[in-house]
């Protein structure tokens, strides 16, 4: 009889492990967290800002400061501390969280280049040195400028297969703070590279077609070419 | 039966029962396993086709909509030589123009490798560029000459056997196909199946190929070598320990440099000028600048350009962001502003000193010029700037319309509403060469 017990509960205990690993459904919450951009993220900014949480910019951007701000204002509040907006978070500041808003999202403007053209730079270069951050985007800016390409940041992003992280998706990744910067200092002008349309990872590539371009410099693991 | 062989029967019976149920379980585990995994597969495959069957029919719909705006633009090419007027000109280089927009924007949803394509869309961007040319001068009432007629005549030959050799793709749907891949982005040898080439334009735009080949006109010709460079950085930066990047062979050839913190500094080849640098900034904020501080900050950068020999500059838009303002300026000459005499000096907001500048726009331009006349006055540009704006000041400029020509102009800066406009009137024509709108942000101004 113990025994007959014992096994049920074996055959119970597996079942559920089946379960679990068969079918076992993981459900998430619409949050706005670092990285994450759009309306969502300005009304939070404009709510902090209203009641003195947050003192940086209203641009959409959920950076540091903002979620430094979200940390603050949950502290005061008696929320957790974890600087992500959820629904308690979105409750307490009078907000509905509607789930339109993504890390990684689209924004409208301005600022939406400057995100895109951050996250291109964080899939591309990250872990290069910042220099070599730039120049990715000025490598995407001077194509957009090119007459051999298509006229707009996400034109020249998206042109099929010419960003391996658009390919493989990394594109989706959220920039860091080093892409954003390194995205507004390319936006603003700086070109590290003079003028180039290509690079490539010399480790990495056997292409004869862009071996046989003309080397402008080199920056980390990059070369840089016209 | 004796008790030890109903034991062993009993521990027999229990094993086998151990091991039919692990079986049961194996068995059904791998069937609901195989079933899921089937499933997904199938799933998979169906969604497989989906996609290669929208691409197909996205790769054909942009061949044809291609060869569409392929076999208009040839039409209003064919077009222009009857035209007699400068009015159906304009009317006629303004088709030209938008359709050359859409042939480019149908050839960049073609999945064709870039080393095939580029050309083609080379081809038809600098066709636009040209019609644009174009457009700026029969505008002003010049009518095309004859040699602007047979460019046109030649790019019309070119649009028709570009259209006849994308109807035999069409025909035998073999259409360029592939490059959805990085690995097919870049193609080793030409597609023999690529599109044909074309002839390249003879005129004075912004992608003409004068453009391209540029020689950098405010740097002297004598170059420095390497070690110079670097004595040139270590002076204009003892601190720092500079240590040599590589050449950047760009049109301002250049020595790079960076020091152990984040700076980073270039000298320019011919001249040994600091071309570019930057330390880094003490903080990073991105809070709106006020109106106060940014004077300061401007002020200070202002400061910067005198002490470095840069001569009369004169600020135009600023912007700030991580801890930096950077704020533009233009060379001036005889009160004149040379619009494409730029720097951009990057201000710490902390410490408010200077901590970056960016010099390829000056270096790259920058000449004593001999002045045009200003045939009309600033009161004449102000009377032909529309009666809705509200002029806040008047400057007169030079406006780079290529690499090569410059317009004398008066820039009217004024308001309609709440919104900025800097409103170009040439100075001996009275026409409007160009409108800029003034966006301000919290992050600071930029020019549209």
């Amino acid at each position: 009889m113990e025994y007959r017990t014992k096994l049920r509960w074996k055959a119970a205990a597996l079942a559920a492990l089946l379960l679990l690993a068969f079918a076992l459904p993981v459900a998430a919450d619409s949050v706005l967290r670092r990285g994450s951009t759009g309306d969502a993220v300005v009304t939070v900014q404009k709510k902090l800002k209203q009641w003195g949480y947050y003192t940086g910019a209203v641009d959409g951007i959920f950076g540091s400061r903002t979620e430094a701000a979200v940390r603050y204002f949950q502290r005061k509040n008696g929320l957790t501390a974890d600087g992500i907006v959820g629904k308690k978070t979105a409750a307490a500041l009078g907000i509905t969280l509607s789930g339109e808003s993504k890390a990684g999202g689209a924004q409208s403007g301005s600022d939406g280049d400057v995100y895109l053209l951050a996250r291109c730079i964080h899939g591309e270069a990250r872990g290069e040195p910042y220099k070599g951050q730039v120049a990715v985007g000025a490598v995407i800016l001077n194509r957009v400028r090119s007459s051999a390409f298509p006229n707009t940041i996400s034109g020249v992003i998206y042109q099929k297969g010419a960003f391996s992280v658009v390919s493989d998706g990394q594109i989706n990744l959220t920039p860091g703070d080093s892409a954003l910067k390194a995205a507004r200092d390319a936006l603003g002008g700086w070109d590290p590279t003079g003028g180039c349309l290509y690079y490539y990872n010399p480790q990495k590539t056997s292409n004869a077609w862009i071996l046989s371009r003309p080397i402008m410099l080199r920056i980390g693991n990059h070369v840089f070419c016209k | 039966m004796s008790s030890s062989s109903a034991r062993r029967a009993r521990k027999r019976l229990r094993i086998s029962g151990y091991l039919l149920f692990a079986l049961l379980v194996s068995v059904t585990g791998s069937a609901i396993l195989y079933g899921e995994q089937r499933q997904r597969i199938d799933a998979l495959e169906s969604e497989l086709d989906g996609y290669r069957l929208y691409v197909q029919n996205e790769a054909e719909s942009a061949a044809r909509d291609l060869n569409t705006s392929l076999v208009d633009l040839q039409t209003n090419l064919r077009k222009l030589s009857a035209a007699a007027t400068p009015a159906q000109h304009a009317r006629l280089l303004f088709e030209v123009r938008r359709l050359s927009d859409a042939a480019g924007g149908a050839l960049g949803r073609l999945s064709i490798s870039h080393a095939d394509g580029r050309d083609l869309e080379q081809f038809l961007t600098r066709t636009g560029d040209y019609a644009d040319t174009l457009l700026d001068s029969v505008q002003s009432g010049v009518l095309l000459s004859a040699a602007d007629g047979e460019q046109l005549t030649a790019i019309g030959t070119q649009c028709e056997a570009l259209c006849g050799a994308i109807n035999d793709r069409l025909a035998s749907g073999l259409l360029p196909m592939g490059a959805v891949t990085p690995d097919d982005y870049y193609t080793a040898e030409p597609n023999a199946d690529a599109l044909p080439a074309y002839p390249s334009l003879r005129y004075d735009g912004p992608f003409s190929e004068s453009s391209e080949t540029a020689e950098p006109k405010g740097l002297p010709a004598e170059t420095v070598s390497e070690t110079r460079a670097k004595d040139i950085a270590d002076r204009a930066f003892p601190d720092v320990t500079w240590r040599f990047d590589g050449r950047c062979d760009a049109a301002i050839a250049a020595f790079d440099f960076s020091g152990e913190n984040g700076e980073t500094l270039s000298v320019t080849e011919r001249g040994g000028k600091l071309l570019y640098w930057m330390l880094p900034a003490s903080g990073d904020s991105d809070e709106p600048l006020t109106d106060d501080a940014l004077l300061r900050l401007k002020s200070s950068a202002a400061s910067y350009l005198t002490g470095a020999g840069f001569g009369a500059m004169q600020p135009t838009v600023s912007v700030s962001y991580a801890g930096r303002a950077v704020i533009g300026f233009a060379a001036v000459q005889n009160s004149v502003v040379l619009c494409a005499d730029t720097v951009q000096v990057y201000v710490d907001r902390v410490t408010e000193r200077v901590v970056g500048l960016d010099a390829r726009g000056y270096y790259a331009h920058h000449t004593v010029r001999r002045l045009p006349a200003f045939t009309l006055s600033e009161q004449d540009a102000r009377d032909a700037v529309s009666l809705s704006l509200q002029i806040e000041s008047v400057t007169p400029c030079l406006l780079p319309k290529c690499e090569t020509r410059e317009v004398a102009c008066y820039e009217c800066r004024g308001t309609l509403g709440e919104r900025t406009y800097l409103v170009y009137i040439n100075a001996a024509t009275g026409t409007e060469e160009s409108i800029r709108e003034l966006l301000r942000t919290d992050s600071g101004e930029t020019l549209l």
